[in-house]
């Protein structure tokens, strides 16, 4: 998908389209259409459509962000060494984040993005969850409700 | 594979003069054989529908996409939505291009020398949260008093901190996305907003950018998001076709 490294130390992530999360966004519903000439018809429009996360603030996002900041540690001085914080810690180093301090966030269509289809982007990857199937995301969400 | 019975799917508008040879070549990306119908000044990009499945739809979706980056490589190029078939290619000739021709040259017109790039930042969620916390008392103080107990108990003061922790990160959202985008302001030539895809997302910001700006608009990101590298990562897409900025009406950027 014409994902091109950084430059020498760039910040800056550089793609052409994207990842299919990305191209989905991009142009569902923009350009210019002929009405009678759009094809409405199209289920798979729909299911694309059906998979944009769509962010809106309830009591359960509150909820989430609460728990999020009760994880957090709040200094570099505190023990490292726990076993959940390893487990979280993606790896060191100051690009790097730890993992998903809200679950939801990353719970989004870039999901259904072919298995391995950003792996050779792991370096780069802002989420982790690109190479998650549909199949695990689903089942993962079954399990939160 | 019978292209009238299953009708013409249309990419795009360009020139008929416009530099798009290179897309007749199979470059191994996976998009598909594009065809050209002419008419007059114009030609639209077309290739015969596929099916409307859930699979051959994510597939179109991709090959949308590829099609119209590739072309908008040497050409100026105005895209259609994702989804519009059209009868036949002598259709797509009469009801789009003939149809349309002005709309159609006076768009082309005001595209030229422009692509579409597309600014995504986002808070890196720890660092934001940590942020949070040291910045604000009562967030702070929340945060500790739901540290212990049970879930029952600590249920109000947890929403209370979730919904101050989600007005921090709204604030700081307007103040960082503004600077951001002021910062890029001379360098661009028109700006929209779409929705956040996630609760960290800062900007989610299509620019329109004159083809010639693009690196030095790649330079000072670079540089913004250096300064900004514990907090947020920045993402930029493109050059691609001006999806955000076409409709049938005068664009307001016109």
């Amino acid at each position: 998908m014409a994902m091109q490294p950084a430059g020498p130390g760039g910040a800056l992530e550089r793609s052409g389209e994207g990842t299919l999360s990305d191209v989905i966004t991009t142009i569902l519903d923009k350009g210019l259409v002929i009405d009678v000439y759009a094809r409405v018809s199209l289920v798979g429009i729909e299911v694309l459509r059906a998979d944009v996360r769509v962010v809106v603030a309830s009591v359960d996002t509150y909820l989430k962000f609460a728990e999020a900041a009760n994880r957090v540690e709040l200094s570099d001085s505190e023990p490292a060494g726990l076993p959940e914080l390893v487990e979280d810690v993606q790896e060191s180093g100051s690009k790097k984040k730890t993992k998903g301090a809200l679950d939801a966030a990353s719970d989004k269509l870039s999901d259904i993005i072919e298995p391995g289809e950003d792996e050779a982007e792991d370096e780069k990857a802002v989420d982790r969850d690109h190479g998650r199937s549909r199949r695990e995301r689903r089942e993962r969400r079954e399990a939160h409700s | 594979m019978n292209a009238e019975q299953q009708g013409m799917y249309v990419y795009g508008v360009v020139r008929a003069d416009a530099d798009i040879g290179h897309l007749a070549q199979d470059n191994g990306d996976g998009a598909p054989e594009v065809e050209l119908v002419e008419a007059g000044d114009l030609a639209a990009l077309i290739t015969p529908a596929g099916g409307d499945d859930e699979a051959s739809v994510r597939e179109s979706v991709l090959a949308h996409a590829r099609v119209l980056e590739r072309a908008t490589e040497t050409a100026t190029v105005v895209p259609m939505r994702f989804g519009m078939v059209f009868p036949d290619a002598e259709t797509v000739g009469s009801d789009l291009l003939d149809a349309r021709h002005d709309a159609l040259v006076g768009l082309l017109d005001q595209l030229e020398g422009h692509v579409q790039m597309t600014l995504k930042v986002a808070y890196h969620e720890e660092a934001v949260l940590r942020d949070i916390v040291a910045g604000e008392p009562e967030i702070a103080r929340l945060r500790e008093a739901t540290s212990e107990g049970s879930e029952q108990e600590t249920y109000d003061a947890r929403v209370r901190l979730g919904e101050l922790i989600n007005a921090a990160i709204e604030q700081r959202r307007q103040r960082d996305g503004q600077e951001i985008l002021s910062s890029i302001d001379s360098l661009t030539v028109a700006t929209t907003s779409e929705a956040a895809e996630s609760e960290f997302m800062v900007l989610n910001a299509p620019l329109l950018v004159e083809r010639e700006r693009v690196s030095e608009l790649e330079d000072t990101l670079e540089q913004l998001a250096q300064e900004r590298l514990e907090l947020m990562a920045f993402r930029l897409l493109g050059p691609m076709p001006a999806y955000h900025f076409v409709s049938w009406e005068q664009p307001a950027w016109a």
